[in-house]
């Protein structure tokens, strides 16, 4: 499913730069759950970037499906995030002046989906994530567990198979953090999607199939 | 003085919506001040006009038949003016006053035109022509026909070359008039009693309009005291009703006597009644000048409203620390405030800049306009309001606003 | 997707309306100076039916109740000033253009009553003016001795007056049959009141100085060879002193008058459109801040959008369609304020002017909205998602 071959990201200002990381090399497989650690500034989310397409490397390969995606112009790529790539965040990142519905559906616009098939999609989304009764109500209506179980709904509404998620629990209690763990699990199970979990809590990246962890822009075992 | 200095800080900062409000501010007063000042300079003039508000001018007439199938509007004739309306009891002053029409004048060399108006003795009673030099001509020369003429200024030096004119010839459609008298200029505003050269009505050539009901003549009433205009105008309408007409074609006569903004109602909205729509007129104007205004309004509060959202972080972090709602708005009004003053003084600066571009282009020949400051207090007044609304509302909504996660401008 | 903006909007509608009552305003205003201008314009148009250039007048003051001695001076006037300098032929002329005088009466054919506007000229104004008829012949001698009094129409009072196109040879008269008048001759549109002036129904009867007319012709109007100077008005106002000593006269030429005449409606248009211009600017540029603010603020929403799939083009589309759909119902609103005023006050202004200054005003305030939020919109694009979405 993924395959980064010597990933290396630079940040240059004029006199300093800053390498963010350094000879990544990575396979992650369909269906695998994996979580990645290590300490603040150590390179998470500029990996997690690149692996959304949000980012590109200075160097190296990424093969996505087989596919190399590291120098997709920007039409492309924004369309390979639309439809194989759902993102959750750790400040959810919902608009405040939609609500539920209209949040959720967003990624299928872009995509051109027709209403009929939107208003099925978006209630099996709600649907997987307990929130079919929420339809109606606007983001500060909800709690955070519920907000970010938007989030997810609209991550997974366009069935992508690579589900990215920045610090999902960062900013949850943990049972809303367990809430939100045990629907990625369910997904990942049943629905074979692949999902890359970034997170600096021990007890959550258990429950996942793999651990990766970085520092200084490196992986080490 | 420190937050005085802090509010210009503030707005320096914001460059781009200091400029966009300084210009809709100072443009709306601009104009509204070149406005008013027109309208005032029209309505009480500082010249020969400057008792207008004890003044009535009998002008536009309607005179038609019983059915109405023929009639003829003009401005009063002689013979209407003189035979019925001089007589009326209740004018303190009565005075007649041709049109202004075109002569010319080739003495200079090149060819001058003025606006000539033949006047009675009486009207120098009426209007208060400025005399630089010499005087009128009294009633007695104008029954004599005598051939005197006043000249303005501005005739004097474009005729003659000089201000030193009096006992020199001037020669108007092949008569030779003696001047007697200069005064200063009229402004053009002052529309019923401009004029560059003034002769005796008897000393004109053709004399026949001496018969006429209606012509191209105006009837200058002055009331000893303001209450007397509404008798002064009943009077008029009496003496419209009986007049008797030398040609039996014609039956029936209207018209009033009006003042300036009757006048001006009077041409707007057409109509020979004894009363005009003045009311209706004071109505539009203010009406217009409401909407104008609206616009720059709701273009400051947009960006008011705009701007306070910019500021939410700063306005967070002030809530923090205890600010109030209420202090977080004085601090917005102060700011509006004092965008308003200077956007009222580039107004006014520009107002100034606009007026005398009017006064130099001689779209008014003669104008010299004053900038009244009845007229820039009351448009600074409600500039000020306008800017204290367009603050108030967006500051409401800022007291509403929560304290949300500071922007992220590095984005960009 | 526009479903998707307009529910953006409606939810923002404490931020939105503002915007929307502003391009309400805006519109009014606009589609204000746009009638009057377009209005103004389609005047313009139509041909002035008259050729002005080259042509002095000269104004004589004399009693109004003209005894048949004095018009008969006034001929014999026009006929000794020909080939006098630079004077090629002279004309008599009973209501000169450019002036603020119009004589009309009620003209009546088979029952119908239609109110024209009326004027004397003589055998040789057709040449002249250069007036270009259209059917039948200007007048000449043949007329003389005639009781009636031979005119020639304009097409518009053709058209009002004989639907069905046979005006030649017809007579026409007042209400009361005090004058009966023969049509010769139809000429196309004669607009006394220059370019800017409402077309009224024209007709012009043969000044003739053998028979009575209810008011007597003053005027005469000089064709000029182009070689005249101001000089020449000071020889001619000489001799016409000693031609004719007991009137008073004016002599002026047409360009003058012309510009003259059209001052008092060409300068409050000039005002109108400098105050709009400035205002449209001023609300541009309000708008320009107003929109770039709201980019500032929606950094994060801007980013995720395109984390879900959004690309730069869409996010431009975004930001244009945003403003477009505010433009669009605040001129809407306008639109329904404006449509009141024909409604409320018929305003002289044919429909094709008002559809004119409503489409003009509409596409002025789309292009405003499109180029103000160019700015704006190329900003939101650049945004980068991966540090707009950022967490702290």
């Amino acid at each position: 499913m993924i395959e980064l071959n010597d990933i290396e990201k630079a940040y240059r200002t004029e006199r300093i730069e800053t390498i963010a990381l350094q000879s990544i090399q990575l396979k992650i497989h369909k269906g695998q759950f994996v979580s990645i650690m290590g300490p603040s500034g150590c390179g998470k989310s500029t990996l997690l970037n690149i692996l959304g397409l949000l980012d590109k490397p200075s160097k190296g390969n990424y093969l996505l499906d087989g596919q190399a995606v590291n120098q997709l112009p920007s039409k492309k790529s924004a369309q390979t995030r639309n439809q194989k790539i759902g993102f959750i965040f750790q400040s959810f990142h919902l608009i405040p002046d939609l609500n539920v519905m209209d949040n959720v559906e967003i990624p299928l616009l872009y995509r051109g989906v027709g209403r009929q098939e939107r208003m099925r999609l978006v209630a099996e989304a709600l649907d997987r994530v307990q929130l079919s009764a929420r339809v109606h109500h606007y983001p500060n209506q909800l709690s955070g567990g519920q907000q970010q179980r938007v989030a997810i709904a609209r991550a997974i509404v366009g069935k992508p198979e690579l589900l990215l998620a920045d610090e999902p629990t960062g900013n949850l209690d943990s049972h809303m953090g367990n809430e939100v763990m045990d629907i990625l699990k369910e997904l990942n199970r049943d629905h074979q999607t692949t999902i890359v979990m970034v997170t600096h809590d021990e007890h959550q990246a258990k429950k996942t199939d793999a651990i990766l962890r970085l520092f200084d822009g490196r992986l080490v075992a | 003085m420190h937050s005085f200095k802090l509010l210009l800080k503030v707005l320096a900062r914001r460059k781009f919506f200091t400029l966009v409000n300084l210009f809709g501010i100072s443009f709306t007063l601009m104009v509204l001040l070149v406005g008013t000042t027109l309208f005032e300079n029209f309505l009480f003039p500082r010249g020969p006009e400057k008792r207008s508000d004890l003044m009535l001018v009998a002008q536009r007439l309607e005179m038609t038949n019983d059915d109405n199938t023929t009639t003829w509007t003009s401005d009063a004739g002689y013979y209407f003016l003189d035979r019925f309306v001089r007589p009326m009891k209740t004018p303190h002053k009565f005075a007649i006053m041709g049109n202004a029409t075109t002569v010319m004048n080739y003495q200079s060399g090149a060819k001058v035109e003025l606006a000539m108006r033949p006047a009675d003795g009486n009207i120098w009673d009426i209007l208060d022509y400025q005399f630089l030099a010499g005087g009128p001509f009294s009633e007695a020369q104008n029954q004599a026909a005598a051939q005197v003429a006043i000249v303005s200024r501005g005739t004097a030096e474009t005729v003659f070359g000089t201000d030193q004119v009096l006992g020199k010839s001037l020669e108007i459609n092949g008569l030779v008039y003696e001047v007697i008298g200069v005064v200063q200029n009229v402004s053009r505003l002052e529309s019923r009693a401009y004029g560059e050269v003034w002769v005796p009505i008897n000393s004109l050539k053709d004399q026949s309009f001496k018969d006429k009901i209606v012509d191209d003549f105006l009837g200058f009433f002055l009331a000893e005291k303001a209450s007397d205009l509404p008798l002064i105008k009943d009077e008029y309408d009496e003496v419209i009703k009986n007049v008797v007409f030398p040609d039996p074609s014609f039956t029936v006569l209207r018209g009033g006597a009006d003042n300036k903004i009757e006048m001006m109602a009077r041409s707007v909205f057409g109509g020979y009644e004894k009363e005009t729509q003045a009311g209706q007129l004071l109505g539009v104007i203010l009406g217009l000048v409401l909407l104008f205004m609206t616009l720059p309004a709701i273009n400051l509060m947009n960006l008011n409203t705009s701007r306070i959202m910019e500021r939410s972080s700063e306005i967070g972090v002030r809530k923090a620390f205890g600010a109030t709602t209420w202090d977080l708005m004085k601090q917005l009004l102060r700011e509006n405030l004092l965008l308003t003053t200077l956007g009222g003084l580039v107004g006014l600066l520009l107002a100034v800049l606009v007026l005398s571009l009017i006064a130099s282009s001689q779209i008014f020949p003669y104008f010299e306009w004053h900038l009244n400051f009845r007229v820039f207090l009351a448009g600074f007044f409600l500039v000020c309001v306008f800017g204290l609304y367009s603050g108030l509302y967006p500051a409401f909504n800022m007291s509403r606003l929560e304290v949300v996660s500071s922007l992220k401008r590095r984005a960009l | 997707m526009i479903k998707h903006y307009l529910k953006l909007i409606w939810n923002r509608k404490r931020t939105s309306k503002w915007i929307v009552a502003e391009f309400a305003l805006s519109f009014l205003a606009v589609c204000g100076a746009m009638t009057a201008f377009f209005h103004f314009y389609q005047l313009y148009q139509i041909p002035l039916g008259f050729e002005y250039r080259d042509k002095w007048q000269i104004r004589f003051q004399m009693p109004s109740q003209g005894s048949e001695a004095q018009i008969k001076e006034l001929f014999r006037i026009r006929d000794d000033l020909e080939g006098f300098g630079p004077i090629q032929s002279v004309s008599v002329m009973q209501m000169l253009p450019f002036m603020n005088s119009t004589w009309s009466s009620t003209t009546t054919y088979n029952g119908k009553d239609v109110n024209a506007v009326h004027n004397f000229m003589d055998d040789k104004a057709q040449a002249i003016l250069g007036i270009q008829l259209l059917e039948g012949r200007w007048f000449g001698p043949q007329d003389d001795g005639s009781d009636e009094y031979p005119v020639v129409i304009d097409s518009l009072l053709k058209e009002q007056l004989f639907p069905d196109g046979n005006a030649l040879g017809q007579l026409i008269s007042d209400p009361d049959d005090s004058m009966l008048k023969r049509v010769v001759g139809v000429m196309p549109r004669f607009r006394q009141h220059g370019e800017l002036a409402v077309c009224r129904p024209y007709v012009i009867v043969r000044a003739d100085p053998n028979k009575e007319a209810p008011l007597p012709s003053r005027n005469l109007v000089l064709k000029m060879d182009g070689s005249q100077t101001p000089e020449f008005e000071a020889t001619l106002a000489k001799k016409l002193e000693a031609m004719a000593p007991s009137w008073n006269f004016n002599i002026s030429n047409w360009i003058d008058q012309r510009e003259n005449h059209l001052k008092p409606t060409l300068i409050p248009l000039y005002i109108m459109g400098i105050i709009i211009s400035f205002m449209l600017l001023m609300v541009g540029l309000g708008l320009l801040g107003v929109l770039w603010q709201n980019v500032l603020q929606r950094v994060q929403e801007i980013g995720l959008r395109q984390a879900i799939g959004a690309s730069k083009v869409d996010v431009l589309k975004q930001i244009a369609w945003e403003m477009v759909i505010k433009t669009g119902l605040g001129i809407a609103i306008g639109m329904v304020l404006a449509l009141q005023v024909p409604l409320l006050a018929p305003l002289p202004v044919i429909r094709t002017v008002w559809v004119a200054a409503f489409v003009g005003s509409a596409l002025v305030l789309v292009l405003l909205t499109l180029l103000c939020s160019s700015y704006p919109a190329f900003l939101a694009s650049r945004i980068e998602p991966a540090l707009a979405l950022k967490d702290e």
